[in-house]
């Protein structure tokens, strides 16, 4: 930590060619990639910064800014400016302008700001790329998506395999049968096989490949901006966009009633957790739900919502990488069980809302 | 030139990208246009992180793109460039050899005829040509071997851009170096000779021109210019694209502890540059 501090003043020192310091005035979380942003403020000008420090990135600064491009004609009110970036000290250095402090995120959980406002940042970011989904849509080519669904869902498996959650190995119990909450499912193996079944989407989209309120800025007037560009690009799976949207509030946002519990059973995996989505969160995942109808106009079909529930429950198997991150380790066993339970059920089961997407009502 | 150092498997997975990625640029087979790999696919030195580094040389009347694209997981970095244009950063110098040298690295061509082929080794041969004479004035050498001339064209892109030092460290390093410069000794000959800046005598090279002190100078630093301002231009306008360039060529050196290798490297091409008949390395 203090050396990405140390690496961040130094490259604002560097930008600015001042010799007094810029004022740190906060630290993000780490993002899955491990990327790092410190917001600096300038003690003469008041202006804000934000600098990214990687290394080692899958994605170069370099490339991530040339990927920013790709949404500038969809996006061009709400995309900070780049403004340098350099290598300093070992670590690539990007620093932007930046127009709010913190994220929609941190808003919505921490700020007293009132949830209608931060409900309409959030319904203009759903359908701005709503609009942007709309009018670049084109013929979908798997190969060519940023997201390979295939490469992506072998790297989650890996991250999987080799995850310990409540104290047990899930390597070791790959192929049992897992039991959440007294219901028996197919094994963590049988779901990915299932999570695989994922059919092509007719058209795919532009997108910024990460759309979540942790990658939203919210500044002043209720203006937002769109950064961490890394998984931009023209071939976007829309239901897969669509899914983390959706899913991003599970993940992130839900609360345990009750401590978890994970242990191997009578060659069972068995799993007995209690999460929900506090109330007030709900209307931000149905913005995310809406989605769907505004791309479909009507809500879709079942295969389509069986595949929204696909990538659903792979992005719930792959947060279990980063729950450290994010100091939520406490809710591994609800994700692997909602990863399950998605997996196996698609969004036939009601009594289980909010954590998979719904299929339509007859 | 080098297929015989890319892997089937890799050879396979860019033959199936360009067919994919060929609506990003907006070519079609059979229009004239072809492909260039260079990069860390074509002497299997690729990793996950690694980039798919393509070049598509077209008819289309666009000025030079940097597309930015993926295929199957992998980041793709394809330069997209109207023939005409390929052909003047060669003689003229268009974009300092930004693509001239490119094609000066290790590559495999992708749909490509005899007149693709040969316009590539000119390019390259035009492009480098004037500084490796310029390479080989200053040791007052006058004939040269194979294995002088493609020495003194690596020395020359070092002339012109020192950090790209740490990119041919990367073929230096590797196993079959010894081949590849055998290899790379052989195409650049080629190269000079499709671009009429060498005469051959037998095993013997004569550069036709030697430039002056002046023209050097000049020359030097119109060509770096030019390639920084594409550069730039290319990277989304980043001012700061020479400078990021440079110190993550430097940074390689010193995350890898190679500063003894690179001084070694160094040491390599001075005396295959100065000793004639070596073609193997030493």
């Amino acid at each position: 930590m203090s050396e990405i501090v140390r690496v961040a003043t130094k490259a604002m020192r560097m930008m600015l060619g001042e010799q007094d310091d810029p004022e740190l005035v906060l630290i993000s979380f780490p993002g899955s990639s491990g990327a790092r942003v410190s917001i600096f403020r300038h003690s003469r000008t008041n202006s804000l910064y934000a600098v990214k420090c990687v290394i080692g990135s899958r994605i170069s600064l370099v490339d991530e800014i040339g990927r920013r491009e790709i949404l500038v004609p969809y996006l061009r009110n709400n995309l900070p400016q780049v403004l340098w970036c350099q290598v300093v000290d070992g670590f690539e250095v990007m620093i932007s302008e930046c127009r709010g402090i913190h994220t929609l995120h941190y808003l919505i959980v921490n700020s007293d700001m009132p949830h209608s406002h931060l409900l309409a940042v959030w319904k203009d970011v759903v359908e701005s790329l709503v609009r942007m989904w709309k009018s670049s849509q084109h013929q979908f080519q798997e190969s060519l998506c940023p997201r390979f669904f295939p490469t992506r869902l072998r790297r989650i498996k890996d991250g999987v395999s080799s995850a310990v959650v409540g104290g047990v190995k899930l390597a070791d119990c790959w192929n049992l049968p897992v039991v959440v909450n007294g219901n028996e499912y197919s094994s963590v193996s049988e779901s990915f096989e299932r999570i695989a079944r994922v059919g092509k989407p007719a058209k795919g989209v532009i997108c910024h490949g990460d759309p979540q309120p942790s990658n939203i800025v919210v500044g002043e007037d209720d203006a937002w901006y769109c950064v961490d560009w890394e998984w931009s690009g023209s071939h976007h799976d829309w239901r897969m966009m669509l899914a983390h949207l959706y899913g991003w509030w599970p993940t992130r946002c839900s609360v345990l009633a009750s401590e978890s519990v994970v242990r191997v059973d009578r060659d069972r995996l068995v799993i007995e957790h209690d999460a929900f989505i506090p109330g007030h969160l709900r209307p931000y995942q149905d913005l995310a739900l809406s989605t769907a109808s505004m791309m479909y106009d009507g809500f879709p079909d079942e295969e389509t919502a069986n595949d929204i529930n696909r990538f659903l429950a792979a992005l719930y198997f792959g947060e279990l990488r980063f729950l450290g991150l994010w100091s939520r380790e406490g809710f591994a066993a609800s994700v692997l069980a909602q990863a399950i339970i998605t997996a196996n059920e698609l969004g036939q089961n009601e009594n289980n809302p909010a954590f998979q997407f719904p299929q339509r009502k007859e | 030139m080098y297929r015989v150092f890319m892997n089937q498997g890799n050879f396979d997975f860019v033959a199936r990208a360009i067919v994919c990625l060929a609506d990003e640029v907006g070519v079609e087979r059979g229009d004239g246009s072809f492909w260039v790999c260079y990069g860390s696919f074509v002497l299997d030195q690729q990793t996950a992180e690694s980039d798919l580094d393509l070049l598509c040389i077209h008819t289309l009347p666009n000025a030079v793109r940097r597309i930015q694209s993926s295929f199957e997981g992998y980041p793709v970095t394809i330069y997209s460039l109207n023939r005409n244009d390929f052909m003047s950063d060669g003689r003229q110098r268009t974009f300092g050899g930004y693509f001239g040298g490119k094609v000066l690295n290790p590559h495999v061509m992708f749909l490509t005829s005899q007149k693709g082929r040969d316009m590539v080794a000119e390019v390259g041969g035009a492009f480098i040509g004037p500084f490796s004479a310029a390479m080989a004035t200053k040791r007052g050498r006058s004939v040269a071997t194979s294995a002088n001339l493609v020495a003194d064209s690596v020395l020359a892109r070092f002339h012109l851009c020192p950090w790209y030092r740490s990119y041919f460290l990367r073929y230096y390093i590797s196993t079959n170096f010894q081949q590849l410069w055998e290899r790379m000794a052989e195409v650049m000959t080629l190269s000079f000779l499709k671009a009429g800046i060498v005469a051959q005598n037998g095993d013997e090279f004569r550069y036709h021109h030697m430039p002056s002190e002046e023209e050097l100078h000049e020359s030097t630093l119109a060509a770096a210019a030019r390639f920084w301002a594409l550069g730039s231009s290319l990277h989304g306008g980043m001012p700061d694209f020479p400078a990021f360039y440079m110190q993550k060529a430097e940074q390689y050196v010193i995350d890898n502890n190679m500063e003894d290798r690179l001084e070694e490297m160094i040491r390599f091409l001075n005396t295959q540059s100065s000793q004639g008949g070596a073609h193997g390395v030493t």
